[in-house]
């Protein structure tokens, strides 16, 4: 129990010091920190310039992990990703020289510009936590956690990226321009990378490890289960979808929302949870048949379904 | 259209077809109609839905006019032969007519609300008629008929385009609703108080007798033919303690009956059939040997035209001031009824059981074995002939009377009277087959002994063995009424000789699990058809001494533990099926603290709003200890 | 919320009281009174659950899009029923005898969306009287009905001109201004000048350039301004006005779809429409509303006589 207590403090924590760093909504900041401790992923879409970077940054250093950033381009390779072995003449073998993939945190930026098959590599990683190099399978970092950030799809240079892919993060959130006040603040402030030089770890990473293993442990109710069941089923039936919910989304969800309740210090979960999450969590996995984004239906089909008490 | 309404739009039409043939039921029930009348009826119902199909046809339409005008000439015209007695059962056969009318004709529209009066009516009308179980089978079918049909009326009218669950869902509803609504009307009908005596403005006027009214109890006379409903009632006549503590005698006589005239016995007039009662002014004595115990009677119905007494009376002394009687011919006493309506209560001397030679019939036997050949049916001589057979001849004649009355108490059934498919006259009883209460087999006894040059007559009065084993009482009730016989004998004068079957005073013995369901089910419609004051007060007083009991018998009081613990674990049992317990509590909450949740709103939404809206501080702690209570009982655990 | 009884409560009232009648007439007969406490448990249940089956529901009709005259349409209404609830009708109750527009649900529960449907109406402005939701479940006898929030009015305008939807629905505005123009003989192409640039190309005359090897205008009489623009002139005739608003009417719907703007100059009224400019409503609840004045009556705006104006005088030509 004790535990759970100080999780919802080092969560508190890690919000104030990211604060200090740059200005987010919480509708960014929640997510990817339920991510984080739900052993998934994050897909960040926005703008240049909003802080996607020094975010990932930041949280690698509340929580003392390792950061490296991966920028895809069109003529990235699997190898420049993965690293790749080098003949050592001195030593006359091969030798593996990492990637940037082998680290905690990775910020693959802007994944729609690179080719599919570099794309896939990540994906591979992403999804079990191990690559194959030569054939042979070599472990990632434990924890394993990928920032990606997509462009808007109109910018020139883009791959799609198949919903397939998309369904592989467990959070998506978007990054607008900060609020006035908040951006306001960020100019009259201190420069972001000296404070972020000065900030301490909140946790370890072996604390981490730990608060990641609990994070699954929050009971779901059987009312929260139907909520979450009525809600996948009326995108089902919703006319302006042309694909509904997997029963894939719908656990990621579920898991996504009990490290949230993780996070709140609860080990239930409540329908606020899933309220919460069902954007982040949700939105990027629906299919619309007119194209565009699902964030304000699944805002109308939450409207649509009761609460049961 | 889409199916969803023309699905409402078929159950609609199912249920109407389905009222009609329930109104036909119920005026089958009475047995107004013959089956030759309501058989092509029920055919037409069934038939609706293709012949609503031949209806664009004009011939079609004109037939089945023409046929319903004939129909209804040949029922006015059998009124007027048949005089206004059947009006009702025309009345009835009208309304039938019409409600099949009605299904063929009437579009949706209009069809509905008059096939609803029209089926009220009937069920109401023919409430009069038939009291049986029959009838109340009919009406448990028909009142969640009605609901569902009104339902369906009410969401086809409202315009409602519904989905193919919708129709089950409806049905459903509307039984619980009904059940519901019948368990309430069965509750408020045992305690709403009410005159049940009320003759009404049309009863004064006309005479009409209330249905159920004809309860079974004591008569001065025999009718056999006479039918109808007859309940039995449990009202209390009389009591009578022994004075030594010994158990009062069964039979208590009111009349004796000398003369059969086919259809019924009456007393014969003038003539003196017994020692005579002398005295008067409340005393009277006859001269035979005293027993030594005295009964004290009381009687209780204040009606009564009869002060009851045993066979052997030797003396009656009444001990309530301001009533009269007067000794009849036939050993009994005619109470004299005055304005005052009063219990009686009097002493009744009892005498030696009869000893040989010790009472004669002063008046010869003649009158005693005088038969009117014309009254007495064929089925009598041939009953009389088989009896005779294997009894030897010149046996003496109590054994002859004795061995007539187990055969006949062996042969024929027992019914109660007013039973359906009880015999309606006493050559119907003797062919065998159906049966019949007390008076017809008294009278097939009395008759048969007559032909046999027996003397006897038939007495009507009390038969009661309900005696208390502590105190002695022999409780009497209305139910008691009974007809036996007595035989002359020429030793020892008169003798008692029953031949109803034993144990018939009450039900007949079940036969099997479902005869005993029926009987169960009869008696329960006969208490709510003959409900009256005193079945509601000793409703009452049951549900009264409750209590006690329970407190006093630890039998009942285990019965009435397992029955509460049912009661709460169904009730627990239904609440976790809906989970609706901690919903239920939380919003008692809210109604107390005038929030109102939005459907789609959850609990620490609606707290975050109330914050937001700078809600009181003390309503707000106390949202948040709701709040709090009901996630942790719906959501850890 | 108010409870009344229906046109079935009331026959089963009077059915009831007529049976009371009958039985305090009669004897006392238990299975009447029994069938007689049937009845009345009924029609107290009924109003019990008509009331239950509304309370703490609401709804809204979110809107009723103008329409054309003549061709009906549809509002669109919502149910905010929480909880299960049966047959909740939607109820528009309209001024004048033109009745209740009206939409039932059979279950509604959360909140349910339904379309209401409008009959074809006459031109106008229907004042909209009252807005509930009303519901007779469960037996019919009882009529539950709450007050909701709705639109002031339904406005019905003119139905387009027959002549502009059959050959301009298609095409665009300026086809079908163009159309119009010469339909009525007003508008004659006066001269041809040459092309300058900011012209319309529409204004191009094909044929003449053609002719000539440099582009050629087509001079309107009086020019054409940018955009579309109309004078409608409310002193005529009743049936005048009529064909004029259908006119006016066509266009608008024609500028709307082609996304395109309108200006249009009337008594009372000289505003563009369409666009960033005011919003169609408005216009076609003016068009809905209009009435013609006398002869002798204001005029409309001056504007450039060589605008289109509607209607048509007769004998003008």
């Amino acid at each position: 129990m004790a535990r759970v207590v100080d999780v919802k403090e080092a969560g508190q924590e890690i919000r104030r010091r990211l604060g200090e760093v740059l200005v987010l909504p919480e509708s960014v900041v929640e997510p990817v920190l339920v991510a984080l401790l739900a052993k998934g992923h994050v897909l960040i879409e926005g703008i240049p310039g909003t802080g996607k970077t020094l975010l990932a940054r930041t949280i690698a250093k509340l929580v003392g992990l390792e950061f490296k950033r991966i920028q895809f381009t069109n003529d990235l390779m699997p190898s420049d990703i993965l690293g790749s072995s080098v003949w050592r003449p001195g030593r006359e073998e091969f030798d593996f020289v990492k990637g940037p993939l082998f680290t905690n945190v990775v910020l693959a930026d802007e994944i729609n510009r690179t080719s599919p098959r570099t794309l896939s590599c990540l994906l591979e990683a992403m999804e079990n936590g191990h690559v194959s190099v030569e054939g042979n399978p070599v472990t990632l970092a434990d924890p394993f956690f990928v920032l990606a950030t997509r462009n808007p799809i109109e910018f020139h240079g883009t791959y799609p990226v198949p919903e397939a892919a998309l369904d592989r993060f467990l959070v998506r959130v978007t990054m607008t321009y900060p609020a006035a006040d908040g951006e306001l603040r960020l100019y009259l402030g201190r420069d972001p990378e000296a404070v972020l030089a000065e900030t301490a770890p909140v946790i370890t990473a072996d604390a981490l490890r730990g608060l990641m293993e609990g994070a699954h442990r929050a009971r779901v109710s059987e009312p929260v289960a139907r909520y979450a069941y009525q809600v996948v089923a009326a995108t089902r039936e919703d006319e302006a979808i042309a694909l509904g919910l997997s029963p894939r989304a719908a656990l990621a969800w579920l898991r996504a929302a009990r490290a949230r309740a993780f996070l709140d210090g609860r080990d239930y979960v409540l329908p606020d949870d899933l309220k919460a999450l069902a954007g982040p969590a949700l939105a990027h996995r629906l299919v619309l048949k007119g194209g565009g984004d699902a964030g304000a239906l699944l805002e109308r089909v939450l409207k649509s379904v009761p609460v049961e008490l | 259209m889409s199916s969803g309404g023309e699905g409402m739009r078929r159950a609609l039409r199912a249920c109407m077809i389905s009222l009609v043939l329930a109104s036909l039921l119920f005026v089958r029930t009475t047995e107004a109609a013959r089956w030759l009348w309501l058989g092509p009826l029920f055919g037409l119902t069934l038939a609706s839905p293709w012949l609503l199909r031949l209806a664009r046809f004009v011939s079609v339409r004109l037939l089945w006019n023409l046929s319903v005008l004939g129909t209804f000439a040949l029922l006015v015209r059998h009124v007027t032969y048949a005089g206004v007695a059947f009006l009702l059962e025309d009345g009835l056969l009208l309304a039938a007519l019409c409600q099949v009318h009605l299904v063929n004709n009437l579009s949706d529209a209009q069809k509905p609300d008059l096939l609803f009066f029209n089926s009220f009516l009937i069920a109401v009308v023919t409430s009069f008629l038939s009291l049986d179980l029959g009838y109340s089978l009919v009406l448990l079918v028909y009142a969640p008929l009605l609901v569902v049909s009104m339902q369906l009326l009410a969401l086809s009218r409202a315009g409602v385009e519904g989905t193919p669950s919708l129709v089950p869902a409806i049905v459903r509803s509307g039984l619980v609703r009904s059940a519901g609504v019948l368990a309430l009307t069965l509750a408020l009908f045992l305690v709403v108080p009410r005159d049940f005596g009320r003759r009404g403005l049309l009863g004064e006027t006309l005479g009409l007798k209330a249905p159920g009214a004809l309860e079974v109890a004591f008569s001065d006379r025999i009718d056999l033919e006479q039918s109808g409903q007859v309940t039995q009632s449990s009202r209390i006549v009389m009591t009578a303690r022994s004075s030594d503590g010994s158990a009062p005698p069964l039979y208590w006589r009111g009349a004796a009956l000398d003369v059969f005239d086919g259809q019924g016995w009456r007393a014969a007039r003038g003539v003196h059939q017994d020692a005579a009662w002398c005295g008067g002014r409340g005393l009277w004595t006859r001269t035979l040997p005293s027993a030594g115990r005295t009964m004290d009677v009381y009687l209780v119905d204040p009606d009564a035209p009869r002060l009851f007494t045993p066979l052997d009376a030797r003396r009656l002394e009444l001990r309530s001031p301001d009533v009269d009687a007067a000794p009849q011919p036939d050993g009994n006493f005619r109470r004299i009824l005055t304005g005052q309506r009063r219990p009686v209560r009097y002493t009744v001397e009892m005498a030696k059981p009869a000893t040989p030679g010790g009472r004669r019939d002063p008046a010869g036997v003649g009158v005693h074995i005088a038969l009117d050949a014309r009254a007495v049916p064929q089925e009598a001589y041939d009953l009389r002939h088989e009896l005779k057979r294997g009894i030897a001849p010149g046996a003496p004649q109590h054994v002859v009377a004795e061995r007539f009355r187990s055969a006949i108490a062996a042969r024929f059934p027992y019914l109660v009277p007013g039973a359906s498919g009880g015999a309606r006259s006493l050559a119907e009883f003797l062919r065998g087959g159906a049966g019949a209460h007390c008076e017809y087999f008294a009278t097939a006894l009395a008759v048969t002994l007559r032909l046999e040059g027996i003397p006897c007559r038939v007495v009507t009065g009390y038969r009661s063995d309900e005696t208390n084993a502590q105190d002695g009482l022999l409780t009497v009730r209305a139910q008691h009424a009974h007809a036996w016989v007595e035989v002359l004998d020429p030793e020892a004068g008169w003798m008692t000789l029953d031949a109803t079957p034993a144990g018939a005073g009450g039900a007949v013995q079940a036969r099997g699990f479902l005869d005993s369901v029926r009987q169960t089910a009869e008696r329960i419609w006969a208490a709510v058809a003959g409900f009256n004051t005193e079945a509601r007060e000793t409703l009452f007083a049951w549900f009264g001494a409750l209590p006690g009991r329970i407190a006093r018998s630890p039998g009942d009081a285990a019965l009435f533990s397992v029955a509460l613990a049912l009661v709460v674990v169904a009730g627990r049992l239904r609440r976790r099926r809906r989970e609706e317990p901690h919903g239920r509590a939380y919003r008692k909450a809210l109604r107390r603290l005038k929030l109102e949740l939005g459907p789609t709103e959850t609990p620490r939404e609606l707290l975050a709003r109330a914050r937001r809206t700078a809600y009181p501080a003390e309503g707000l702690r106390e949202l948040e200890v709701a709040t709090a209570v009901h996630e942790q009982a719906r959501y850890v655990g | 919320m108010s409870l009344r009884p229906t046109g079935l409560g009331v026959r089963t009232a009077l059915f009831f009281f007529l049976l009371v009648a009958a039985f305090f007439a009669a004897p006392y007969a238990n299975l009447f009174f029994l069938l007689l406490l049937f009845l009345t448990i009924l029609g107290a249940f009924d109003l019990l659950a008509a009331r239950a089956n509304l309370a703490g529901a609401s709804g809204r009709v979110e809107e009723i899009q103008p329409m054309p005259a003549g061709a009906g349409g549809a509002g669109l209404a919502v149910v905010a029923a929480g909880r299960r609830r049966w047959a909740v009708a939607v109820e528009v109750e309209l001024e004048g005898a033109l009745g209740t527009l009206r939409a039932a649900l059979g279950l509604a529960e959360g909140e349910a969306k339904l379309a209401l449907p409008v009959p074809p109406l006459p031109r106008g402005l229907y004042r909209v009287r009252a807005a509930r939701i009303a519901s007779t479940w469960p037996l019919g006898l009882w009529k539950a009905r709450r007050a909701i929030a709705a639109p002031a009015e339904v406005v019905v305008y003119p139905a387009p001109l027959a002549l502009a939807t059959s050959r301009g629905a298609g095409g665009g505005v300026g086809e079908l201004y163009d159309m119009l123009g010469s339909a009525h003989g007003f508008l004659q192409p006066s001269e041809l000048r040459e092309y300058r640039p900011g012209d319309e190309l529409r204004l191009v005359h094909w044929k003449a350039s053609a002719r000539r090897g440099t582009l050629v205008i087509k001079e309107w009489e009086g020019g054409t301004g940018s955009g579309h623009e109309v004078v409608l002139d409310l002193r005529a005739t009743g049936e005048e006005l009529e064909e004029g608003l259908s006119a006016v009417s066509a266009l608008a719907h024609a500028a709307k779809e082609q996304k395109e703007v309108l200006t249009v100059h009337s008594q009372g009224l000289s505003a563009t429409f369409g666009g960033s400019h005011r919003p169609w409503r408005e216009l076609f609840r003016f068009l809905a509303a209009a009435s013609p004045l006398p002869e002798g009556g204001p005029p409309p705006p001056p504007v450039s006589p060589a605008v289109l104006r509607l209607p048509r005088r007769k004998g003008a030509a």
